[in-house]
């Protein structure tokens, strides 16, 4: 125990006082000559022994006071035989929730990332001023301030980011910790505790976090704050729910139909008011009446020009007295933003090798026909839609009712007229190639042109009169490689006809047979197919190293294809193509392949029910649309990261100099660095990749533009030049859509595990702060029991008196 | 030590103002006792006076007429029913006196004067009797003036002192009076009540009545004592008690309300008349207000 005040302590001995006057007058008596002592003696025979001990007590108390008085004036701390630290400098690690479920409103304060805010205000003001701060925040920052600075430093922190890691924050605290020069560490950790990242394997992981924390010397001390206490999540939360437009992709001026429902949790508003923005322009403004507490509508969206949009809906509880004072208590689900891919109709050029006049006489009539407006089916369903359920509706109003979209315009183009037949200045998206026995040198050289320098996509389909041979040696790229993902080897037949292999489909455009619409290629038979073969690439030849290869960087979706082994028929890759479709037997059906900036599909069968029947079933429509507008548009439409993830913007040229407007407004310039070792996780300006990034299950890369700092969700902006605009969107982290905390028992025995003392409020905190470093004052019970001594006195002395 | 010295002329004024009352309470007192048969007669010569006609013949003392050739008349004490004896308390403890007061003791003797000359005054006879652990002086009840001088005497020689025990000096004097009569007993009664009355139940079974006065100085009932006194024992050398007297004041007075309490029931009980005198009270006042009080009762 130590004494702040050691001097006062003397006062103790003030205590003498009552004790001499005690010894001093206990002999000195008045003597009076009495007559009743019968009655004087039986009083004192009587209570003799209770005016003993009442007297030893009196006298007792009355020491007791100047030595109460005295020590609690002298300040004494109970310090457990440990030094403390007083107002030495100490570093401090705050590691800050700043989710998005920090959003969610509390009773006392704007919401937990104010308290949170405030906390760590209070906690930076509780100590000496020359101590070292780090801001840990669950996006990714890392500022290093002083208690003095802690202020600008809390400016910069603002709600968004991914979902609370506790592992990693708490490693890159231990990090900047095991730097300081300080000898007295501290960690702070101010979160909501939300309970959806409160899982068992969280909960087993914490024993290895408290050896990493022990490792460390000194070892900090880690101090658990719970800024929430036990109450109650928000219950006034008006949320999307969903949010599925009819179609992902449009042509421009296409009316889209977007089905929007929201849901209601607690009291709820008489209405609510919807508004859908593309490109951050209110397009529609809807005030849609509140029912079962849910809100349902249909807003038609329309979309003029072609491009990478993004459309922005939000909803709110409406401003009418109706309504009355209805306040969110969650905000981050009241809005979301999606990617919307508008594009020009694709045009295809079908190749007939076999050119007819019947009906579905020629090679590419199943083709064209399964590429028409008209064969979407129902109207309203997009071909690259997950969503089966969707169907006409005829409810809905007319402009609620997305109509057939124009998505291909197919061209047939005459063997041999390809150069011929384009136009100056205009390519066409696709050229179909359909058992085409040997394209003209014309032709050939226009292709190559055309996919390796134009970025188009050429399709090949086989047939009987295919020469594998012509193709291989006149069929190539500008570089002289063959254009062909695999070489075609010789006629294969089976009478009983091999089924497609449903296993394994990973390729995008294929995935939903293997989901949604699973066993829709059941049935489909092919009694003959060309072999085709890997083709095993020249090892000095580098550019035979696919694109895919040379990027280093970890950008989602990425695969790097296995070496190639070209005895192995079952070898899926080689380092040119990815058989993404199979037969029964392993035998490849498709393979796709970059060449240059442009791709080639390579059927083994034919696009006519010569060989198979695929044509002839239901699912050769979509699976041919849905190939098509995959490899033609090349983004994905469905690429909505989570913020904190990196936002891949494939399709967009890393050579032009991109700014990019997160939603706060603010533009900040992308330097696209050829850089295929930079990860976009680390840093705010995220490096454009080698040129290509493949999506995932998606072996041909295509370019793309990553931006790591997606700490706010909603629409990015990414521009270069007055011409090439697209958005991207970052939604809320599905895991911070969940407010809900994790009861107090469960944070107590996380801090447990942790090795992390648990205070039950900020206050806690700073008590216990208090004592560690000064000791535990023990003053305020030294005054109490002063006061109580001062009040027994005289209730003994009163006691005394009428008891005697 | 003369009547003039226990009292002041106005005090004695004021004895003498309660003769009429006086008169009418030891009427009282001899209200149902047997009367003398012998009307006139005594036991107790008093004087010769010469004979008047209408005097009885029998009356007349030929033994003086033989011997002087005069004719005188015998007379005899008359028969007043009343012969009252006062017991003084003379233990230590009537030593007592507050600070600027009367002891006891004296007052004891004051009332004790105030009484006899009351009662001689009325002709009744009264006696004196002095105690402390037993009888110390006795004067037999006479109704004679000069009487009065003795009783003032033998209260003056006998200073207070010493122990007490009532109960022991009451069963002696019992062998001492042979005729019913009045009882007096002047004392603090700082004895064992149950005892004490005891005692003096006897007197009433052998048809006396029984009067006691008791003196009791303020201090004695209130025991306004602060601080640490040490109170040195009236009654005997050597004993003493070292207190905190505002400590015991409480339990002091509760032991000395019960100590009244116990002799006013017991007096009751048996109807022996219960006086409390305080000294702070003058004589002639108090022993007013007790004739005013049984008279009415009476």
């Amino acid at each position: 125990m130590t004494l702040l005040n050691g001097l006062l302590a003397l006062g103790a001995l003030a205590f003498t006082i009552p004790l001499v006057i005690h010894l001093l007058f206990r002999n000195r008596f008045e003597t009076l000559d009495w007559g009743a002592m019968r009655f004087l003696r039986n009083v004192v025979q009587q209570n003799r022994r209770r005016m003993q001990l009442l007297n030893l007590l009196l006298l007792l108390v009355r020491c007791l006071i100047p030595i109460l008085l005295a020590m609690a004036l002298a300040r004494p701390v109970i310090t457990w035989w440990r030094q403390t630290r007083g107002d030495e400098p100490v570093a401090l690690a705050m590691i800050l929730d700043n989710s998005y479920s920090m959003a969610a409103r509390t009773g006392e304060q704007a919401n937990r990332f104010t308290a949170a805010l405030n906390a760590a205000r209070t906690i930076a003001g509780s100590i000496a001023r020359g101590s070292e701060i780090t801001l840990l925040t669950s996006d990714g920052q890392t500022l290093l301030t002083s208690p003095v600075e802690i202020e600008a430093a809390l400016q910069r922190v603002r709600i968004g980011g991914g979902p609370f890691d506790l592992e990693s924050l708490l490693g890159r605290a231990l990090v900047r910790l095991s730097d300081s020069s300080y000898a007295s560490r501290q960690i702070a950790i101010l979160s909501d505790n939300a309970a959806v990242g409160f899982t068992q394997a969280m909960l087993d992981n914490l024993p290895g976090l408290r050896e990493r924390v022990a490792a460390v010397t000194p070892a900090p001390d880690v101090a658990w704050i719970d800024l929430i206490g036990d109450g109650p999540t928000p219950f006034r939360n008006l949320r999307l729910h969903s949010v599925e437009p009819d179609s992902q992709h449009a042509v421009p001026g296409q009316v889209v139909p977007w089905r929007i429902e929201a849901r209601l949790d607690g009291p709820t508003p008489k209405t609510a008011e919807i508004v859908v923005r593309v490109n951050g322009a209110v397009q529609q403004r809807r005030t849609e009446p509140v029912r079962d507490n849910a809100v349902r509508a249909v807003v038609p969206v329309t979309i003029a020009k072609a491009g990478r949009h993004v459309v922005d809906v939000a909803i709110a509880a409406s401003a009418d007295p109706a309504s009355g004072d209805w306040a969110d208590d969650f905000p981050p689900d009241d809005s979301a933003a999606f990617p919307v891919t508008v594009f020009d109709p694709i045009e295809v050029w079908l190749v007939d090798g076999h050119p007819g006049n019947r009906p579905l006489a020629s090679e590419t009539d199943y083709l064209a026909i399964a590429l028409s407006p008209f064969m979407t089916s129902p109207p309203t369903k997009d071909p690259l839609s997950d969503d089966p359920s969707l169907a006409g509706d005829p409810s809905l109003a007319d402009d609620e009712t997305a109509k057939p979209a124009n998505l291909f315009r197919t061209v047939k183009v005459p063997f041999g007229r390809l150069a011929t037949t384009q136009r100056e200045g205009e390519w066409p998206e696709v050229v179909v190639l359909a058992d085409v026995a040997r394209p003209s040198a014309a032709d050939a050289k226009w292709l190559a042109e055309f996919v390796a320098v134009r970025g188009g996509t050429l399709v090949v389909f086989a047939g009987p009169s295919v020469d594998p041979a012509w193709y291989e040696q006149n069929l190539r790229g500008q570089d002289n490689t063959p254009l062909l993902p695999m070489l075609y080897g010789s006629v294969q037949n089976s009478e009983a006809g091999l089924a497609i292999d449903e296993t394994r489909l990973t390729y995008p455009p294929l995935a939903i047979f293997g989901g949604d619409e699973k066993g829709a290629l059941t049935g489909t038979t092919f009694h003959g197919w060309l072999e085709m073969r890997t083709r095993a690439p020249s090892p000095a030849d580098p550019s035979k190293a696919t694109p895919a290869t040379a990027t280093a960087s970890p950008t989602p979706g990425a695969t790097t294809p296995p070496p190639a082994d070209a005895s192995d028929p079952a070898a899926s890759e080689s380092e040119l193509a990815t058989t993404v479709l199979r037969l029964e037997g392993g035998q490849p059906l498709i393979a796709v392949a970059s060449s240059g900036t442009g791709q080639v599909v390579q059927f083994a069968s034919t696009c006519d029910a010569t060989w198979t029947t695929l044509p002839l079933r239901p699912a050769f429509v979509p699976l041919m649309q849905r190939l098509l507008l995959h490899l033609a548009i090349r983004s994905d439409a469905r690429n909505v990261p989570a913020a904190g993830e990196p936002l891949v913007m494939r399709g967009l040229e890393p050579e032009l100099t991109w700014t990019v407007t997160p939603p706060d407004g603010t533009p900040r310039a992308l330097a696209a660095k050829r850089d295929p070792g930079v990860s976009p996780a680390s840093g705010n300006n995220a490096a454009a990749t080698a040129g290509d990034t493949a999506a995932q299950g998606d072996p041909v890369a295509v370019p793309a533009v990553t931006w790591a700092d997606t700490s706010l969700a909603g629409p990015y902006r990414f521009e270069a030049g007055s011409d090439e605009i697209a958005w991207g969107a970052v939604r809320v982290p599905d895991a911070d859509l969940k407010p809900g905390i994790v009861d107090q028992r469960t944070r107590r025995l996380a801090a447990q595990r942790l090795g992390a003392t648990f205070h039950p409020s900020l206050d806690a905190f700073l008590g216990d702060d208090s004592n560690r470093r000064f000791g535990h004052g023990i003053w305020k019970y030294l005054l109490i029991a002063l006061i109580a001594a001062m009040v027994i006195e005289p209730l003994i002395q009163q006691y005394r008196s009428r008891r005697g | 030590m003369s009547i003039n010295e226990l009292l002041s002329p106005a005090d004695r004024d004021r004895i003498a103002g309660l003769e009429l009352m006086a008169r009418q309470v030891v009427e009282g007192f001899c209200s149902g006792q047997h009367r003398s048969p012998h009307k006139g007669y005594s036991v107790e010569f008093k004087e010769h006076r010469p004979y008047v006609r209408g005097d009885e013949i029998r009356s007349i003392d030929w033994k003086v007429f033989g011997k002087t050739d005069r004719i005188y008349v015998r007379e005899f004490e008359e028969e007043t029913n009343l012969k009252a004896t006062l017991i003084v308390d003379c233990s230590g403890s009537m030593a007592y006196a507050r600070t600027g007061g009367i002891s006891k003791h004296r007052y004891a003797m004051q009332v004790a004067a105030s009484l006899a000359y009351l009662m001689i005054g009325q002709q009744d006879g009264v006696g004196v009797a002095t105690f402390d652990t037993q009888i110390r002086d006795f004067l037999p009840p006479r109704s004679r003036h000069t009487h009065l001088q003795a009783i003032c005497s033998v209260l003056e020689r006998r200073p207070p002192g010493g122990e007490t025990e009532i109960s022991q000096v009451l069963g002696g004097l019992a062998k001492k009076l042979h005729r019913r009569g009045l009882l007096v007993l002047i004392s603090d009664c700082f004895a064992d009540a149950p005892t004490l009355i005891r005692a003096l139940t006897h007197f009433r079974h052998a048809k006396h009545e029984v009067l006691v006065l008791q003196i009791i100085d303020p201090d004695e009932i209130e025991f306004p004592f602060r601080g640490r006194i040490r109170f040195r024992n009236l009654e005997l050398a050597d004993d003493h008690e070292e207190v905190d007297a505002a400590a015991l004041a409480a339990a002091y007075r509760e032991g000395f309300r019960q100590h009244q309490q116990q002799l006013r029931d017991g007096c009751g009980r048996f109807r022996i008349d219960h006086v409390v005198l305080t000294t702070d009270t003058p004589v002639a006042e108090a022993l007013s207000g007790y004739l005013a009080t049984r008279r009415r009762m009476a």
